[in-house]
């Protein structure tokens, strides 16, 4: 068999003693950061990047996405003991799970929590596994009129499955292409929006974009608040008796967590989708879907094992996308994205093909990280109750004090802290004022492909623009990128006119 | 519609458009080229037109909901502490930097506490020599020390 072969080359790497302990370390800080209120995945990732250029590339990338799935445990262990969701994937987590931890059920909740997990996480491993190659393998065909139509997609898809006004993702995500601009072009020489400053010929860059607008616009957010002093409630002493479900608990467990991985991974491959709109989806699912809607809120082992079970899938389904078209599945992914690029990794149809052991191990990889998780969530819940409790006015200088040197780090040089700074001053400002970050990433990341797709494609075609519409897959794929962009319109013309109807 | 949007998030939305069209100004001064062969000019109009449209339409949007008091002094004490650690980092040392950027976080924060302040300094220098200078061997010195006395 092909796959096993190909697993057991994932595993040669994968279970060496460096991989081991790099994938420990990437979801230990993982874990640790999502259950930091303020930091997430992607500036814990930022910052750490720097750090693993010294590193072999497969190990880098094992650690990086190590933080990126361990997060989400850490997110949600906060949520249902403390009601803070560490990350914004989790907050639908806390609905069910810190009501349970109320009725002294916390127990339960983390168990509910860690099994949904798992089980979301490993089913969405097997879909990467299937999907990935396959996908790969098609993709090696597309030409670079497909190639652009499929980033369109992205983007466009990207825009209007996020939360918030669909205006204003659009105009982060043009922003983001237009970051990407800056720079010299590749094929003129012509140096483009550098305003004659030397460091930005090699354009702007993504770890300090990142940093700055995730990192240091929360920590604007967050700094002039008062402290806020996290209660511990029912959650001491909680042991391993107290986490095992009875059989009746246990029964109520696997429908909630089926749906959720199969919803949570759909979302997760579509590119531009993450776990947040994930976990949304499968709590609002199980509410439709149960006979009892009124338990919802109130304690519901189904509202906590479908979202965990949604967020977990969604987050390793997102590397369907990512390492089969090199097209980010989520903002973190476009991070991880480039890094791989940073590590002289070429993301695309042909990064399975050409590098099958890095592939193969990064998904061995995953399995091990998710059993440490399991494993390490248990013992080690007391550490991050305390984590969270840990003021404000030590941990927010903390970041600042991470972020400056990971900025520092990329090139030994205090251009990237001042770009981190005009980007976090920025990013609060348009935060404020309902513009999303997230869009101006995966912008800044798929610009430049984009650009150089459209003008391949447009030389192939000898300048005719209608050769978006030949091809059979990128018309499909227009087609689809335009009705995302119209399904909205409509329902709201629809919305209007029924209203309209009833008013009359 | 547009008489109910508070100012601020107007001058956002103008913000956007007067954005675009700089991007637009800018994209003229380089080649636009041929359709069958884009110069550096062309994506960087399209970009231009389209950012200055969604300023546009934004404009008429309705503002998001909620939004508290400005933080001005917790964002002027966070963007004066990144500056702060860019100036000192290479001039005069990692110590110094580290303290100047904690200094100025727990000046914007509500109720700054010294002995924290001191403590989180003490602490982070300690992570900033171990783990930066001494574990990844990054070229920072802990204190430049002035080559003259007293210069």
């Amino acid at each position: 068999m092909e796959l096993f072969a190909n697993l057991a080359l994932g595993m040669q790497t994968a279970f060496s003693l460096e991989a081991l302990l790099f994938c420990f370390a990437g979801v230990f800080v993982g874990t640790f950061v999502g259950a930091l209120p303020g930091i997430g995945p992607l500036v814990a990732i930022s910052v750490t990047l720097p750090l693993t250029f010294g590193l072999d590339s497969t190990i880098a990338l094992i650690m990086l996405a190590g933080i990126f799935y361990g997060a989400q445990y850490g997110g949600s262990v906060t949520s249902i003991l403390l009601n803070l969701p560490g990350t914004a994937s989790t907050a639908v987590t806390a609905l069910d799970g810190y009501p349970m931890t109320r009725d002294g059920r916390a127990g339960l909740a983390l168990f509910t929590n860690a099994a949904a997990s798992f089980a979301g996480s490993s089913f969405a491993i097997i879909l990467v596994m299937a999907f990935a190659p396959a996908i790969g393998r098609i993709a090696m065909d597309f030409n670079s009129t497909e190639y652009f139509s499929v980033m369109v997609l992205g983007l466009v898809a990207a825009s209007t499955l996020s939360n918030g006004s669909t205006i204003k993702s659009f105009a982060m995500i043009t922003f983001g292409l237009i970051l990407g601009l800056v720079g010299m072009d590749l094929n003129s020489g012509a140096q483009r929006y550098t305003f004659g400053i030397l460091q930005l010929t090699d354009g702007l860059s993504l770890i300090a974009v990142a940093m700055g607008m995730f990192g240091v616009a929360e920590i604007i957010n967050k700094i002039a608040a008062p402290d806020s002093t996290a209660t511990q409630r029912g959650a001491g002493g909680i042991g391993l008796r107290a986490m095992l479900p009875r059989r009746d608990e246990l029964r109520r467990f696997w429908g909630p967590t089926g749906r959720g991985a199969a919803l949570g991974s759909m979302v997760g491959a579509l590119p531009g989708a993450g776990p947040s709109i994930a976990s949304f989806m499968a709590y609002a699912v199980e509410k439709r879907v149960s006979r009892d809607p009124g338990k919802f809120g109130k304690g519901a082992i189904e509202g906590v094992a479908a979202p965990e079970s949604a967020n977990n899938a969604s987050v390793q389904a997102a590397f369907i996308p990512t390492l089969s078209l090199g097209i980010p599945g989520d903002v973190v992914m476009a991070v991880l994205l480039g890094a791989m690029m940073m590590h002289g990794v070429v993301p695309g149809p042909a990064f399975i093909s050409n590098e099958p052991a890095m592939f193969w191990a990064l998904v061995v990889s995953f399995w091990i990280g998710n059993v440490m998780l399991l494993v390490l969530n248990i013992p080690l819940i007391g550490l991050f109750v305390k984590l969270v409790s840990i003021p404000g006015r030590f941990l927010y200088p903390t970041v600042m004090f991470f972020i400056c040197m990971g900025s520092y780090s990329i090139n030994n040089s205090t251009f990237d802290v001042y770009v981190t700074l005009v980007f976090g001053v920025l990013g609060y400002i348009l935060l404020r004022f309902g513009f999303q970050p997230a869009p101006v990433l995966l912008g800044f990341i798929l610009g430049p492909l984009i650009e150089e797709n459209l003008r391949r494609s447009l030389v192939i075609a000898r300048g005719d623009p209608m050769v978006f519409l030949d091809r059979p897959v990128s018309v499909a794929l227009l087609s689809l990128s335009l009705l995302l962009i119209l399904a909205p319109i409509l329902r709201h013309l629809v919305v209007r006119w029924r209203g309209a109807r009833h008013a009359g | 519609m547009l008489r109910r949007l508070d100012p601020a998030a107007r001058l956002v939305s103008l913000g956007v458009i007067a954005f675009g069209l700089y991007v637009i100004h800018e994209g003229t001064t380089l080649r636009i080229g041929t359709m069958a062969r884009i110069g550096p000019g062309f994506f960087p109009i399209i970009l231009g037109v389209a950012m200055t449209a969604f300023g546009v339409l934004a404009l008429f949007e309705r503002p998001a909901a909620g939004r508290g008091a400005f933080p001005a002094r917790g964002l002027v004490c966070a963007a004066l502490a990144l500056l702060a650690f860019a100036l000192l980092i290479r001039t005069a040392g990692l110590v110094p930097a580290v303290s100047a950027l904690v200094l100025l976080m727990a000046l914007g924060q509500p109720q700054p506490r010294p002995l924290g302040v001191a403590a989180t300094i003490l602490a982070l220098t300690a992570i900033g020599y171990f783990l930066f200078i001494l574990g990844l061997r990054l070229p920072i010195e802990p204190i430049v020390w002035p080559t003259r006395s007293g210069g």
